[in-house]
Formats: C-alpha cells, structure tokens, sequence
C-alpha cells in the first residue's frame, strides 16, 4: 500500500495532460464544428502548434503541399490525420529517460510512434480500415514506463535474479517485485489524464489481453500484436526486451498467419521511414 | 544500422556495428587477410512472403540480403575463401506460439544459407528474448556483444 502512495505521487507529479488534445478530439468528433474553431484551439498551446508543423509534411501523412501554417495543415490533413497528429505532438512531451529499463526517451518513443504505425498496418489488414482511436491507445500503451522506470531501477539486483531464470516475464517481475506493473499503471494515468475507458482498458490489458473482461473488443488484443511486433524488429531497445508473453490466441483469433505478420512487418519498414518526424519530435536532449 | 540495411567496409579501421536486435538477425562476414567486413541486418527469413519488398529492400529477408552482403564483400575486395561469418540477435517472445517464430526461423535461414555459400560460422549469439548491440573491429576481426543494460563482452 505504502508503494502505491509513491505511485500515485509519482503520477500527481506530472506536468497537466495538455488540454487542447482533448478539445481537438472533442471537436473533431463533432461534425458540426468548423475549421476555424480546430484552428483557434489549436494554436492555444504554441509547442503542439510546433510540432505539428515539423510533422505534417512527413511522408507519413501524403500532403501534396508543403504546408507552414496551422490553419493549412489542418486543412490538407484531414480530420482523422489531425487527431493522430495533435495526439503525438501532445503526448511527446511526456517521454523521458526510463533509468529501469535502461532506455533513453527517444527509444521509448520510437516505440510508441512505431507501436502506433504497426497498429495501423495490422487495423488495414484485420478490420479494412485505420482507426485514429487505436493510434491513440497505441501510442500510449507503454506510457507506465515513464513512472515505473525509477522504482525497477532501485530494485534492480531483484529484477535481475527473479529474471535470470527465464520463467517469468518481465510484467509478472515488474508485479511481484514492486506490486504493480506497467500497464496498470499507465491505465492509472490514463484515467488521470482523462482518456476514455476504452484507452484506459488497452494500456491495462496490452501485454495480457486475453485476461480482460471485455475480451471482444479488437483494439487491445490489436494494440498487443502491434507491440509485439515492434519488440520483435527490435524498436523499443528496453531491458525488458521480449520478455512477454507471445499470446498465440491473438493471433489465432483474427485468424493471421505467419505470413501475414511478416508481410505487416515488411510493409511497416517504408511506414516508419515515412514518419521519421513524428519520431524526431521527441530529442535526445529531453 | 537501420533495419533491412547492410554496411561493407574496406578495413580503412571503421567498425560496424547493430544496435538493438530483436529477432532480426545481424549477420557480419569477415575477411581477416584483406580486413574486409560486411554487415547486414535482416528482418525476415524469406523474400516469397513480399517479393515487391524484396526488390526495394533486399536486406530485409535472410536470403536476398545475405547474397547481396556476400556480393559487397566480394566487391570491396574480401576473398571468397577466407569469409567466416559471425551471428547476432534471432531473439524471440516468450512461449513464442504460432506467429511468433520469426527470430528462430532467422537464425535456421542465416545457418542454411551460410552453409549452402560454404561459409563457416565462428562465433553465435542468438536466441533467448533480449535486445543485443554487436558490434565488429574490422581491423582486428574481434567481434563484440552487449545485451541493453549490460557490458560489453567478447564473443568467442
């Protein structure tokens, strides 16, 4: 109980969730709202206003144009692209050196931009469709890390010894060691930050979706496999490695083959080239 | 090195070297009479499963990638008889189940291939479910393994 106080400390310490990235959804989800309303809220908070500059001519979202300015940016983006944009661009500024998992921000966010891409690639193939939703819980599914980093790095004999022998994975360490793992962290801010329970449930459910009780829902055991996938060609460079658990059911369950994946995989390559600045967004520096 | 990428140096004294492997595997050919090394980091163990990627990415599959490394060496002046071959990465998902064999069926398509090419594997640091950096002194030959977190060892 006494380690949760630190959790929840730790959570209460984090800069506000940027309002505008809530507002933007909310308006984009209204058909009635014009261009001139997303514009105004937008350019409220100057850094989102920046980096959706430096990200909106990456290849990644197909503009025609070179746009320098917020208003034609949104204009030529269209609304999906927008809420993927406004999201990266606000959640970035969240990233920071994880001491626990030995990775710096820049990895860890060329995990959730990558895990994001994968999530899109995999939604094509699986439900015919992208999803701006799933991009969302994607790139947020690790977002734990950037708290829990600190309190695995204090234990880390613990973690080493509990993982030396291979048996467990690094969640069911991360649980038995500090009494919280990840993922239900992350799901703790989430609900702070005042995502929907959807998202909250994904981060939650992200390594182990099959334990969910709303197993139906696509997105988590989508965002798992998106995961994954990335962990597999070794974005992420944490020392949790591939220490999960590869759910044989996900893939069983929107009836993929080997094949499949690999092709996913392949396709991500020139997706993540494209998107090279959603990635640069985050600094080494930071 | 990026991945589905390959590098080939000339022993002017560059190093190469793979940062983080996943299952990817990085396959390192080295000539230690000319001080010739090659590098490659594929993803995927066969180019039948996207051949328009193949032709736009021939380092991403074992099969194309390998035979272009090889090709690049040869090129940079390596000698066919004196390439030994190093190994790194082929990591895998715990429980790996159906779809999640990529990194060990890397590591049986980099061995197959090699030995059909007739060369031979010196040292191997595959499998398991850690990141791994490897990293190549071209003029000494010595080959160098780190998992995240740790230290940098020899492999041998």
């Amino acid at each position: 109980m006494k380690m949760d106080n630190r959790f929840r400390n730790s959570i209460g310490r984090l800069p506000a969730f940027p309002a505008t990235v809530h507002r933007v959804t909310a308006l984009i989800n209204n058909s009635d709202s014009s261009l001139a309303e997303l514009v105004g809220v937008v350019r409220l908070d100057s850094a989102i206003t920046a980096n959706i500059l430096r990200m909106c001519n990456s290849a990644y979202f197909g503009l025609r144009h070179r746009v320098d300015n917020v208003h034609d940016a949104i204009m030529y983006l269209g609304r999906q692209n927008v809420v993927r944009a406004v999201m990266a661009a606000g959640v970035s500024r969240f990233f920071k050196n994880t001491p626990g998992y030995e990775t710096d921000a820049t990895d860890l966010w060329e995990h959730a931009v990558g895990a994001a891409l994968m999530s899109q690639l995999l939604a094509r193939r699986i439900l015919g469709r992208e999803d701006a939703g799933l991009f969302t819980a994607a790139l947020l599914h690790d977002i734990g890390k950037i708290i829990i980093g600190e309190y695995i790095h204090e234990k880390r004999e613990e973690f080493n010894r509990l993982l030396e022998g291979g048996g467990r994975s690094f969640l069911e360490v991360e649980d038995e060691v500090l009494g919280m793992n990840h993922a239900a962290l992350g799901r703790t801010i989430a609900a702070a930050w005042n995502f929907p329970p959807d998202i909250q449930l994904t981060i939650a459910g992200h390594h182990r979706p099959d334990q969910l009780k709303e197993c139906e829902n696509p997105v988590p055991w989508i965002v798992h496999l998106a995961d994954q996938a990335c962990l597999m060609l070794g974005i992420g460079k944490g020392t949790d490695g591939l220490a999960y658990y590869g759910l044989a059911c996900a893939v069983d369950r929107f009836h993929l083959s080997q094949k499949d994946l690999e092709t996913v995989m392949a396709d991500f390559v020139k997706e993540f080239e494209n998107a090279r600045e959603l990635v640069g967004i985050v600094q080494p520096s930071q | 090195m990026k991945l589905a990428d390959m590098a080939v140096t000339n022993g002017s004294g560059d190093g190469l070297a793979v940062y983080g492997l996943g299952s990817t595997v990085a396959v390192i050919l080295y000539d230690e009479t000319t001080k010739v090394g090659g590098c490659l980091q594929f993803m995927l163990p066969a180019s039948i499963s996207s051949p328009q990627r193949a032709r736009e990415y021939p380092g991403m599959f074992a099969d194309t990638g390998i035979a272009l490394l090889l090709k690049s060496c040869l090129a940079a002046g390596a000698q066919r008889g004196s390439l030994t071959a190093r190994l790194a990465g082929g990591a895998d998902m715990m429980k790996k189940g159906p779809g999640y064999r990529v990194g060990e069926e890397n590591i049986v398509a980099a061995r197959k291939i090699l030995s059909a090419l007739g060369i031979a594997i010196g040292v191997e640091a595959t499998g398991g479910c850690v990141f791994r950096t490897v990293r190549l002194d071209t003029t000494t030959g010595r080959t160098c393994l780190k998992r995240q977190g740790g230290g940098w060892e020899e492999l041998r």
